[in-house]
């Protein structure tokens, strides 16, 4: 019914919404009345929390009228649980940043108006990116955030670390995405259609080229790999993640490799796997492509490397960015399972991985804004100096590490239980001592901060004022990392509830 | 005589091991754009190639080689299969587009912000 179209755009009103609100951005900015710079920062924020609250308002309209999906754009675009948890996810990243950066004198001093019309337009690439069922869209919608991001890395455009990050990311990112599309095109062509429903009829009519299939498999995986800085293609994260400007680096830690999470399920559990029976249930690989092996040789990989690599370092960023690698590889666990608990247990750890690791960035950020500096010999005797960050920054990288009763804890036991369920007890077991090393450097930053510099009275306690807008911020953060670890239940329903990524099955609207 | 769709393919795994080989060889970052471009465009020949050839596994099609007179319902009733491809090498050269500007106006500011720099010696050095 064709009528429907119209009704149909309503599920798109978030994304209105921050279209609205770019146009509103770039407006102030034109007009540049006085102060424009703080009602630019509130008018951006406002326009992410409202369309924060229209996805999750989406939620209930898709409960209340008991839909599975709503299809839109000729089946190029979805609106279902899963995309809207990941709309949400976002949502909340993109909030944060943009409430981080509203008080730090350096993005003021680059220009506030570019920063928050680029930082909205990624958003919106997040948004797209998370409800792409169509090739052509999701390459649309990956360029969407790729593009302002690599703007993004390079906004301190004085600085010279922030250009290089800004250069590295996007040749790395050009090239990503090059290769991506290559496969991309092979893929079209081997299933004749670039809708995924299309694909995955197309893969699960049995006579499907399986050389064909690897090849493919490998050109995605590049770029998809890139997005969610997965080894062997996590070498530029550690640079990016260090030059670019502390916002923009914990939104790319955060949103941006969600948004890869996003499509990596959603493209590769719709061509490569067809549901058993539920898809809530055991999913099957097509044929007989051993992929789930490649996956899981990368997250071991990956996690292996991440956390190597970050016992050497001595910038906090450097290190938190080599600690983002590591979870990438701890998420991809629940990929390789190819069952619903796998998939709750990824979308259970990326929700509580972006507090931790927004908190973590934050602290960073409040630190340097207070006048210290990133590395972690700045950090010590900041236990001392200001408890409350101390505090924080503890409970974000105990959480980080996975100890209880931190919700990184329950995310990680989560994704272990669905390996050991499903069989991959090696994979378990290397994951489980892979935590263990990890504990080793963060807990070298938390020892910085409480066991050196310790004053010698009190009187010789040169207090860090962090102001109470950060440290109402690293509360909003630490309250989920530690409430999600006690009480988590109503997190884990919403992310089952989430997991369905099949685009084939189930209601839609009549269209 | 028509050509095959093997030759377009060939052309387009040629251009992308060129590409890929400039990128991989070339320490210049406008090279390795140049290489970026090479590989985005072999996609295109690719979905251009497939688009003419496609033969769909999920609908009705069309079967031969030469496109249909008449548009053909394949893909529910959006869309056919042959167009999709030609609209997404469309998008794809937009995307480029957009690429190469921003990466060329980072490579700019890295210029500018390295001083008195001359572009053509950084970029020898660089190389």
């Amino acid at each position: 019914m064709e009528l429907g179209v119209v009704d149909n755009l309503a599920y798109l009103t978030p994304e209105f919404i921050l279209t609205a609100t770019l146009a509103g951005v770039i407006t102030l900015d034109l007009a540049r009345p006085k102060g424009a710079s703080g009602a630019i920062s509130k008018l951006a924020a406002t326009g992410i929390g409202a369309a924060l609250i229209m996805v999750l308002i989406t939620f209930f309209e898709l409960e209340y009228r008991q839909l599975t999906r709503v299809f839109l754009f000729a089946d190029s675009f979805v609106v279902d649980p899963f995309s809207l948890f990941f709309k949400t996810v976002a949502g909340v990243c993109s909030f944060l940043v943009a409430l981080f950066a509203a008080r730090m004198r350096r993005v003021e001093a680059h220009g506030t108006g570019e920063f928050y019309s680029l930082l909205l337009v990624t958003t919106i690439g997040v948004f797209l990116m998370s409800s792409a069922v169509d090739l052509v869209g999701l390459v649309v919608a990956i360029e969407t955030l790729s593009i302002p991001s690599y703007v993004l890395a390079g906004f301190y455009k004085r600085d010279r670390g922030s250009s290089e990050a800004a250069l590295k990311y996007v040749l790395y990112g050009a090239v990503a995405t090059g290769t991506m599309l290559m496969g991309l095109s092979f893929l079209y062509g081997l299933a004749g259609d670039t809708t995924f429903a299309g694909i995955a009829r197309a893969m699960n009519s049995g006579n499907v080229d399986i050389l064909s299939l690897s090849i493919i498999l490998g050109l995605v995986l590049v770029g998809v790999g890139f997005k969610i800085s997965a080894a062997p293609f996590h070498m530029w994260t550690p640079d990016v993640y260090e030059g670019s400007p502390t916002p923009v680096t914990a939104y790319l830690a955060t949103a941006s490799k969600a948004a890869g999470f996003a499509v990596l399920l959603r493209l590769f559990y719709n061509i490569l796997a067809r549901p058993e029976g539920s898809p809530t249930g055991q999913w099957l690989p097509i044929g007989d492509a051993g992929w789930t092996q490649l996956v899981a040789v990368i997250s071991v990989l990956t996690m292996t490397i991440g956390n190597l690599a970050a016992y050497r370092q001595t910038n906090v960023k450097r290190l938190l960015a080599y600690s983002s690698i590591a979870h990438a590889g701890y998420i991809l666990l629940g990929f390789v399972v190819l069952h619903g608990l796998g998939i709750m247990a990824m979308l259970f750890y990326i929700a509580v991985y972006v507090f931790m690791n927004l908190g973590a960035f934050l602290s960073i950020i409040a630190v340097s804004e207070a006048g210290g500096g990133e590395e972690i010999s700045d950090f010590r005797g900041l236990g001392w100096r200001s408890p409350f960050l101390g505090l924080c920054l503890s409970a974000f990288l105990f959480s980080l590490t996975g100890l209880p009763p931190f919700a990184g804890f329950v995310g990680k036991a989560y994704l272990f239980a669905a390996l050991v369920k499903n069989g991959w007890i090696w994979l378990a077991v290397i994951a489980a001592l892979n935590s263990a090393v990890s504990l080793y450097y963060y807990v070298r930053v938390v020892k910085a901060m409480y066991l050196e510099g310790i004053p010698r009275n009190e009187n010789d306690v040169v207090p860090l004022r962090i102001g109470g807008y950060f440290g109402i911020l690293l509360f909003v953060c630490l309250v989920p990392t530690i409430v999600l670890g006690i009480y988590w239940q109503p997190l884990q329903k919403l992310a089952m509830h989430s997991s369905g990524v099949n685009t084939t099955q189930g209601p839609g609207l009549p269209r | 005589m028509i050509a095959s769709l093997e030759w377009f393919l060939l052309i387009g795994a040629f251009l992308f091991a060129t590409g890929v080989y400039t990128i991989l060889t070339r320490k210049n970052a406008v090279s390795v754009l140049m290489g970026v471009e090479l590989v985005l465009n072999a996609a295109n020949i690719n979905l251009i190639a497939f688009s003419r050839f496609i033969k769909p596994v999920s609908s009705i099609g069309p079967q031969s080689v030469a496109l249909p007179m008449e548009p053909v319902a394949a893909s529910g009733i959006y869309g056919a299969p042959w167009i999709q491809g030609q609209v997404f090498a469309a998008f794809v050269i937009v995307l480029a587009a957009a690429e190469a500007a921003v990466a060329l106006g980072i490579i700019l500011g890295i210029y500018r912000g390295l001083g008195d720099v001359n572009v053509d010696e950084t970029v020898r050095l660089k190389g």
